[in-house]
C-alpha cells in the first residue's frame, strides 16, 4: 500500500531531474552548453588535442626522421634471404586485364577483329616496350652479351628487341585477325640475385653429367617439359662458350591441364627472342636505368580452339628457383581466350 | 499486473481478527471444539478445500533461465551484436566472391565461443554459490501434535489443517498460526518474525488488538521455549504471517545492482562511439566511391573491432576473484555482481537482534548494596570481574538467590572445556544469562544448588510476576531454610520490609527506596532487563527440617522479606561492531537501525555501537536534559532520532523522507517487516544505495528490496538468506566493512581494467581505418586483434584486480551513483584520445619501418591497396625496383601484423604499469603486484611465442620477427609512461585544475 504509493510518486518526481533530452544535449540553453561543454571548454579542449596531436606527430617525424637515417637510397636494408621478397622470384605477364574492373581478374580475352577489343592489350605491350627499350649509349647501360659482358653495380645491360619479330607493333603483337597473341614473360627482379645455372659445377666449369643430372632431375621432380630439356642441350651443343649459355633462366609455357594442353599444343608455342632470359642482365642492383629482360611467348592458337578458354602456365627454370603452383612460386598463371 | 496487485496486498498490514471473538464464536466458526478438536470427517474437508499447511517454495528459476541470462548479459549482448554482424559480413562477402576471406566467420564464430564461455563460466560461480544456499535448507520433517475427536494424533506438520487443536511445548516449532486456548508458562521466541529479543509469554487473553503484540496468538515457523499450551489453528500455510512475508519477498523485485548499470552506461558509450565512427566511415568510403557493399563491411568491420572481446572476461574473472577474496573474508556472494554493490553502498539498515547483537542475553549490570556494578566479562569470555564486590556480604547473598532460584540448567553431556558462554542451557534467556554469570563468577552454581537443595518451589506466574524457590541451608547458622525470590523489581520491593546496604541489612527507608528507584530506572534506561531479588533465612524454630512447605497454598511468608539486589541484563552487542561502525561511519556510510525491539533496548544498543554518537541527542534526550517537555524542544535541534513503529505509520512519505534527510542518525523501533520495506524504499527514493542486514524473517522484505541484502549464515531464517544477495558466514556485522572495502577497491581497478583494456582498441582500430582511407596495405588484421584482446591483454587487465589501493578508501565518501560512473567520458578521452593514439603511432611507426626495410618506402605504399590485394599481380614494384609476388607481399604484410601486434604489447606494458594509479605517482604506488608483474612477463611470453612457434604462420599468419623490430616500439612506450606522470602529477598539483576536470577518470 504504502509502498506502491512510493513507485508512483518516485515515477513522478524522477522525470524533471532525468528529462533533459537528447535536444537539450546537444544546446542547452541554460548552461549554454553544447554537447555538454560551454564554448571555452570546447575550444580549451580542442587546442589541448592539437597541441597534443601535433606533439606527437612531431615525435613520431623525428623518429622516423632517426630511422630513416640507417637507410640506403639505392638498396633496400634487407636483401634476398634477409629480406621478406626471399630468393626466389616471381614471373609477371603482360597485357594484363582492367585492374580497376576486375582486380582478381588474369584472363587476356578479345574478340578477333574488333579493333577497340584488341587495341586494349597490345597497347599495354607498346607501351612496356617502349619503356622498357632503351636506345643504345643511354647513360648507365651497356650492352652485354654472352662472351662475358654482363652488368656491374653501375651499369644496367640494355634489353635488345629485334625489330624482325613477330611480337611487333606492326603486327599489333598478334592481337589481329588470323594473329598469334603475344604475351611479355618477365623474371621478377629481386636486389642482387643470380639465377644458378644448371650443369655447372664448383669450380664454373660445364659439366655434362652434371647437366644431365639437373636436366633429368627437374623433368623427374618438377614436370619440366622434355622439349625445355631438348632445347637446353640443343643450346648447350650449339654455344661456343656453354658456361656463360647456361648461366641464364630458362622459360617454358604451357597449357595448364591435359586438357588445356590439347587445345594448345606445345608446339604451337614460340618464344622471342630466345627461350631464355640471359644471365648477363643479373643481379639487378638497382642501376639507374635497369630494364626488366622479357621473352614474348606466341600463342599460335588453333582455329578448333578459338572461344575456348585456355589456362596457361608460364615457368622459369633455374637450379635456384623453386616451383609451386599454389603460392604462384617461379611461375605465372593466366588465362587466354580469343573470341 | 495481478502480481503487482497481490504485492501491494501483501504490503498492507496483516488482518487477524480471530483473536479478539469469544472462543465459542470462532469454534462454532471453524467447527471445532476446544477440547477434542476437529472431527476426523471436517479435518478431511478442511484439508481438502484449504490445502496442505506449508509455505509455496519460493518460485526457483530453472537452471537454464539463469544459464540464458548469464549468457544475454549487457556485455553478451554485445557481443552477440558483434557476431551476428561478423557473419553478416561474411555472407555478403561470400555470396559475392569466391575466394572471400573467412576472417569474419572466424571472428564471428570467436566472439560467439567468448560469449557462451563467460557466460558459463559466471552461471558455474553462481550455481556454486546457489549449492551452498541448498544446503542451508532444513530437510528435516516437522510433525504436529493434533487433537481430533479427543484422539491425539502426531501428523506432518502440513497435514494441519484450520480448526485444528494443537499441542506445543517446550522446543516445537509452532506448526501454524494458532490461538491459544490453554496455556502452561507457555512462551514463544518471536524473534525471527518481530525482532524482539525476550521470549513472550503467551496465554488464553487477549490483551491487543494488534495480532502481533496480543498474548492469545502464537505464529507459524516461531519456537515454544518454555511450558505448554493448546491452541485453535486458525492460519495455515501462505495466508499464517509468516507465509504472507514470504509471499511478499517472492513478489519484490530488487532491481539491476549499481555495477550492471554502470556497465549498461559503459556499453552506450562504446556503443555511441562506434556507431559514430562507423558512419562516419561509411560516408567516408562512399565518397572515396567504394562500391556500397564494401562500404557496408567496412561499417560491420568497424563496429566488430570496436567490441571489446575480452573485456567481459576480464570483468567476470576480476569480480570472481573479489568474491573468492570475500567469501575467505566470510562474506558469501549469491550473485557475482553483488560483489561491487557493498562498495558503492550508502547507507546500511541494519537490525539489531543478532546483527548488531548476539541474540543472547546476558548479565551486564548488578545493584547490590547500593552501588550499581559493572560485570564486565574479561576478553576471552572466562570469567567476569565485579569490581571489588565480590567479597560483601550483599553481592555474596545476591549471587545465592540467583544460583538458587533458577530453573535453568546446562544441557547435559557438555564438556566443561566448552566455554561456559557458549554451552547451551535449557531455560528461557534471561535465566541463562544468569546461571552464566554465576557460572563465570563463582565457578560453579551446581555446587550452590548442592549445598542447598531445592525443597519447595512457586514458578513464575505472569500476575504475580515472582518466582520462589525454598532451600534447605546445610551450613546453618540462622536457620535451617533459605527462602529466595526474583521477579519484577517493584513487585519484589512491594514484598520485602528490609534491605541489604553496604551497613548490612537495614529496615527500608525512603534513602533505601530512593536509591533503589534511581538504580532501577538507570538500568532500565540502558534497556536492559531487571529482576529483583530477595530472600529471607527461614527461623528453624518455625520452619524446622522436615516442614512440609505447601507451593499450592503457601504455609511460608511471601513478604516481609529482605531485599538483596537488582541484577540486569541485555543482549549485548558484538564485540566488534562499534569499530565497524565507526568504520562505515568514516567511510560516509549511513548505519540506520531497523528493529522490531522496543525503542529503548534499540536505543541503548544503538548508543553502544555507535549509530547514535555519544555527541548526539535525540528530541527526548534534550527534553530530558532541559526538563522542558518534548513539545517545547524544536525538531530541529537534534540530529539523532528514535521512531517507533506506530509513529512510523503515521507519518506520510514526504514526512519520512524529511525525518530520512534531517536526522543524521535514526532508529527505527517495533518496526513491522512492511514498514522495514518502506524504509528502504524511501531511502532508495533520496538516491542511496541501501544495503539491509537482518536475519529474521522480518527482514526478508527489505533484505529483497536492498541494493544488497546482507543476511546471518548462523542464526538467519532460511527466508531471509534466500531474499539476500550476501550472507555473513560468521554473523559478524564487521564483515560488512571488508565488504565494503572490497567492493570499492573492485570498483576503482575495474576502471583501470577497463582503461587498460580500451587503450588498445585505437591501434587495433587505426590500421582499418588507414587501410581505407589512404590505400595502404593492412597493418594489423583481424587475428593478430583477437590474439591482443582475448590473449596477451587478459592477463595484465585482470592483474589490475590485484592492484592495492591508492589511499585509504574507506576515509573517503561512497560514490555518487549519478555522477561517479565506472567509466565516463574523461576515462574515454584518455584511454583513446591519448594513450591511445600514441600506441596506435606505435603501432604504425613498426610498420612503416618493416615496409621501409624491406623495400616500401611510406611515400610508395599511399595509394597501393588494390594492386597489393589483387591475387593477379605478381610483379608488384618496391620503393627500389624489386618485384613482389603476392605470396611475398602477403608474407611482408603478414610480417607487419605481428610486428605491429609486439608494438601493441609492448606499448601495453607502459599501459598497464600508468593504470595501475589514477592519481599518485609511480613512485608511490611501487610495483608490489606481482600478479601484474607477472602479467607483463607472461604477455611478452605469449606475443614470442606466438611469433616465433613454427606452424604459427600458418595457424595464425603470425610471422618470426627480427630481433630489432621489437625495440621501435620502446620510445613510445617511454612517452605514455612520462607523458602519464606529467599527467597525474598536474592532477595532483593542481586539484580541481583543467587537467583534473578533463583527465582524471
Amino acid at each position: 500500500m504504502a509502498g506502491g504509493k512510493a513507485k508512483i510518486s518516485s515515477k513522478s518526481k524522477s522525470h524533471p531531474t532525468k528529462g533533459k533530452g537528447f535536444g537539450n544535449f546537444i544546446y542547452d540553453s541554460e548552461e549554454g552548453t553544447c554537447f555538454g561543454r560551454t564554448a571555452a571548454s570546447w575550444i580549451k579542449i580542442i587546442i589541448f588535442y592539437i597541441i597534443f596531436y601535433s606533439c606527437l606527430a612531431g615525435f613520431f617525424c623525428l623518429n622516423y626522421y632517426i630511422f630513416s637515417k640507417t637507410l640506403n637510397e639505392d638498396s633496400p636494408k634487407w636483401k634476398l634471404d634477409q629480406s621478406i621478397i626471399g630468393t626466389n622470384p616471381g614471373v609477371g605477364f603482360r597485357p594484363m586485364p582492367d585492374q580497376d574492373a576486375n582486380a582478381e581478374s588474369t584472363l587476356i580475352w578479345y574478340q578477333e577483329g574488333v579493333e577497340s577489343d584488341a587495341k586494349f592489350w597490345w597497347n599495354q605491350l607498346s607501351v612496356m616496350l617502349k619503356h622498357n627499350i632503351l636506345p643504345e649509349g643511354t647513360p648507365g647501360t651497356k650492352i652485354c652479351n654472352d662472351q662475358g659482358e654482363t652488368a656491374t653495380d653501375s651499369a644496367a645491360c640494355l634489353v635488345q628487341y629485334s625489330d624482325r619479330s613477330y611480337c611487333t607493333e606492326t603486327n599489333k603483337y598478334g592481337y589481329q585477325p588470323s594473329g598469334k597473341p603475344c604475351v611479355l614473360i618477365k623474371l621478377n627482379k629481386i636486389f642482387g640475385w643470380t639465377p644458378q645455372p644448371f650443369g655447372v659445377n664448383n669450380d664454373d666449369k660445364f659439366d655434362p653429367v652434371l647437366l644431365q643430372n639437373d636436366l633429368e632431375d627437374k623433368v623427374k621432380n618438377d614436370e619440366m617439359p622434355g622439349t625445355l630439356r631438348d632445347h637446353i642441350w640443343k643450346e648447350v651443343n650449339k654455344s661456343s662458350n656453354a658456361v656463360n649459355t647456361l648461366k641464364t633462366v630458362w622459360l617454358s609455357c604451357s597449357g595448364e591441364s591435359v586438357g588445356d594442353k590439347e587445345n594448345l599444343p606445345e608446339g604451337h608455342i614460340t618464344y622471342e627472342p630466345e627461350r631464355k632470359i640471359p644471365g648477363y642482365y643479373f643481379p639487378y642492383k638497382n642501376q639507374k636505368n635497369y630494364r626488366s629482360p622479357f621473352v614474348m611467348v606466341n600463342f599460335d592458337i588453333p582455329k578448333t580452339s578459338r572461344h575456348l578458354l585456355i589456362n596457361i602456365e608460364c615457368r622459369a627454370w633455374a637450379k635456384n628457383i623453386k616451383y609451386d603452383r599454389v603460392f604462384r612460386l617461379g611461375s605465372v598463371h593466366f588465362e587466354l581466350m580469343v573470341d | 499486473m495481478g502480481k503487482k496487485k497481490d504485492v501491494a496486498s501483501l504490503k498492507g498490514d496483516i488482518e487477524i481478527t480471530e483473536h479478539t471473538l469469544p472462543l465459542d464464536d470462532l469454534c462454532r466458526q471453524l467447527r471445532t471444539c476446544p477440547l477434542k478438536g476437529l472431527s476426523h470427517a471436517w479435518a478431511k474437508v478442511m484439508s481438502e478445500k484449504e490445502g496442505p499447511n506449508r509455505l509455496t517454495p519460493p518460485k526457483t528459476t530453472p537452471q537454464w533461465v539463469i544459464f540464458i541470462r548469464n549468457v544475454f548479459s549487457y556485455f553478451g549482448i554485445l557481443l552477440w551484436i558483434g557476431a551476428i554482424l561478423c557473419f553478416i559480413a561474411y555472407a555478403i562477402q561470400a555470396s559475392s566472391s569466391e575466394t572471400a576471406s573467412k576472417d569474419n566467420l572466424w571472428l564471428g564464430l570467436v566472439l560467439t565461443i567468448v560469449v557462451l564461455i563467460t557466460g558459463i563460466f559466471s552461471f558455474y560461480q553462481e550455481s556454486k554459490s546457489s549449492a551452498i544456499m541448498e544446503s542451508f535448507k532444513d530437510l528435516v520433517p516437522q510433525y504436529a501434535r493434533v487433537i481430533r475427536e479427543g484422539q491425539r494424533l502426531t501428523l506432518k506438520a502440513e497435514e494441519v489443517t484450520i480448526g485444528d487443536l494443537v499441542e506445543v511445548q517446550l522446543g516445537d516449532r509452532i506448526p501454524a498460526d494458532i490461538r491459544i486456548v490453554e496455556a502452561k508458562s507457555f512462551k514463544v521466541d518471536n524473534s525471527s518474525l518481530t525482532g524482539e529479543s525476550e521470549a513472550q509469554s503467551r496465554g488464553p487473553d487477549c490483551t491487543n488488538e494488534n495480532p502481533l503484540e496480543t498474548k492469545n496468538l502464537a505464529f507459524f515457523s516461531t519456537n515454544a521455549v518454555e511450558g505448554t499450551a493448546k491452541g485453535i489453528v486458525i492460519r495455515i500455510g501462505d495466508n499464517t504471517v509468516m507465509g504472507r512475508i514470504a509471499g511478499l519477498v517472492s513478489g519484490l523485485d530488487s532491481g539491476e545492482t549499481p555495477i550492471a548499470k554502470e556497465i549498461a552506461h559503459f556499453i552506450h558509450i562504446i556503443t555511441v562511439v562506434a556507431f559514430g565512427l562507423a558512419l562516419a566511415l561509411l560516408a567516408a568510403a562512399i565518397a572515396l566511391r567504394y562500391h556500397w557493399l564494401d562500404g557496408v563491411i567496412f561499417f560491420i568491420g568497424i563496429i566488430v573491432a570496436w567490441v571489446p572481446e575480452g573485456l567481459l572476461a576480464t570483468v567476470t574473472v576480476c569480480l570472481t576473484l573479489t568474491a573468492k577474496r570475500m567469501a575467505k573474508k566470510n562474506c558469501l556472494v549469491k550473485n557475482l555482481e553483488a560483489v561491487e554493490t557493498l562498495g558503492s553502498t550508502s547507507a546500511i539498515c541494519s537490525d539489531k537482534t543478532g546483527t548488531l547483537t548476539q541474540n543472547r542475553m546476558t548479565v551486564s549490570h548488578l545493584w547490590v548494596e547500593g552501588g550499581i556494578v559493572d560485570a564486565k566479562l574479561n576478553d576471552d569470555c572466562t570469567s567476569v570481574g565485579v569490581a571489588g564486590y565480590n567479597k560483601r556480604d550483599g553481592y555474596q547473598k545476591l549471587v545465592r538467590i540467583a544460583a538458587l532460584c533458577s530453573t535453568a540448567e546446562f544441557k547435559g553431556g557438555q564438556d566443561s572445556s566448552v566455554p561456559v558462554m557458549k554451552r547451551d542451557v535449557a531455560g528461557d534467556a534471561s535465566e541463562a544469562a544468569i546461571l552464566k554469570f554465576v557460572e563465570l563468577a563463582e565457578g560453579s552454581a551446581a555446587k550452590i544448588r548442592e549445598r542447598f537443595p531445592k525443597i519447595c518451589e512457586i514458578p513464575f506466574n505472569s500476575s504475580d510476576k515472582f518466582q520462589l524457590s525454598i532451600h534447605a541451608n546445610n551450613m546453618t547458622d540462622k536457620g535451617c531454610h533459605l527462602l529466595v525470590m526474583k521477579g519484577a523489581p517493584e513487585r519484589i520491593l512491594e514484598r520485602c520490609s528490609t534491605i541489604m546496604t553496604n551497613q548490612g541489612e537495614v529496615a527500608m527507608n525512603d534513602k533505601a527506596l530512593d536509591a533503589f528507584h534511581d538504580a532501577y530506572l538507570e538500568l532500565g534506561s540502558l534497556g536492559e532487563r531487571v529482576l529483583g531479588f530477595c530472600d529471607l533465612p527461614l527461623p528453624s524454630c518455625d520452619y524446622p527440617i522436615g516442614y512440609n512447605f505447601n507451593s499450592e497454598e503457601p504455609n511460608f511468608p511471601l513478604t516481609e522479606l529482605r531485599f538483596v539486589g537488582l541484577i540486569s541484563m541485555l543482549d549485548p552487542p558484538r564485540p566488534t561492531v562499534p569499530d565497524a561502525v565507526a568504520k562505515c561511519r568514516s567511510a560516509g556510510v549511513r548505519v540506520i537501525m531497523v528493529t522490531g525491539d522496543h525503542p529503548i533496548t534499540a536505543k541503548a544498543i544503538a548508543k553502544s555501537v555507535g549509530i547514535i554518537s555519544p555527541e548526539n541527542e535525540t528530541i527526548e534526550d534534550i527534553a530530558n536534559r532541559l526538563g522542558v517537555p518534548l513539545s517545547e524542544v524544536s525538531p530541529e535541534s537534534a540530529s539523532a532520532a528514535v521512531v517507533h513503529g506506530g509513529e512510523l505509520k503515521e507519518l506520510s512519505e514526504t514526512e519520512l523522507d524529511n525525518v530520512l534527510r534531517n536526522y543524521s542518525e535514526i532508529v527505527f523501533a517495533r518496526t513491522s517487516p512492511q514498514q522495514k520495506l518502506q524504509i528502504v524504499e524511501a531511502l532508495q527514493k533520496q538516491g542511496a544505495i541501501v544495503a539491509v542486514t537482518g536475519d529474521g524473517v522480518n527482514d526478508s522484505p527489505a533484505l529483497k528490496k536492498a541494493d544488497i541484502g546482507v543476511a546471518m549464515g548462523i542464526t538467519g531464517s532460511d527466508v531471509s538468506k534466500q531474499a539476500a544477495d550476501m550472507i555473513l558466514l560468521d554473523d559478524n556485522f564487521s564483515t560488512i566493512v571488508a565488504g565494503v572495502e572490497e567492493g570499492r577497491l573492485i570498483f576503482d581497478n575495474l576502471k583501470k581494467s577497463i582503461a587498460y583494456t580500451l587503450t588498445s582498441k585505437i591501434p587495433e582500430v587505426s590500421p582499418f581505418l588507414f587501410f581505407i582511407l589512404f590505400d595502404i596495405p593492412l597493418a594489423l588484421g583481424s587475428v593478430t586483434i583477437l590474439c591482443i584482446d582475448l590473449g596477451t591483454d587478459m592477463v595484465p587487465a585482470i592483474s589490475l584486480a590485484y592492484e592495492k589501493s591508492e589511499s585509504d578508501i574507506m576515509l573517503r565518501s561512497p560514490r555518487d551513483p549519478k555522477r561517479d560512473r565506472l567509466v565516463n567520458e574523461r576515462l574515454i578521452s584518455v584511454a583513446y584520445g591519448q594513450v591511445g593514439m600514441i600506441q596506435a603511432v606505435a603501432g604504425f611507426f613498426v610498420y612503416f619501418i618493416i615496409m621501409a626495410e624491406n623495400g616500401f618506402l611510406p611515400q610508395d605504399l599511399y595509394g597501393i591497396r588494390p594492386r597489393w590485394e589483387s591475387r593477379a599481380v605478381n610483379d608488384l614494384e618496391d620503393s627500389y625496383g624489386q618485384e613482389w609476388t603476392y605470396v611475398a607481399r602477403k608474407k611482408l604484410e603478414y610480417t607487419c601484423h605481428t610486428a605491429f601486434f609486439v608494438a601493441i604489447v609492448i606499448v601495453q606494458w607502459a599501459d598497464v604499469i600508468i593504470c595501475k594509479t589514477r592519481r599518485l605517482s609511480l613512485w608511490d604506488q611501487g610495483m608490489g603486484n606481482w600478479v601484474l608483474n607477472f602479467g607483463l612477463v607472461f604477455e611478452t611470453a605469449v606475443a614470442a611465442f606466438l611469433s616465433y612457434t613454427p606452424g604459427m604462420d600458418v595457424a595464425l599468419r603470425m610471422q618470426p620477427l627480427k630481433f630489432v623490430w621489437w625495440l621501435p616500439p620502446l620510445p613510445f612506450a617511454v612517452l605514455i609512461m612520462l607523458y602519464d606522470e606529467v599527467r597525474r602529477w598536474l592532477i595532483r598539483r593542481q586539484p580541481g585544475g583543467w587537467v583534473e576536470m578533463e583527465t582524471y577518470y
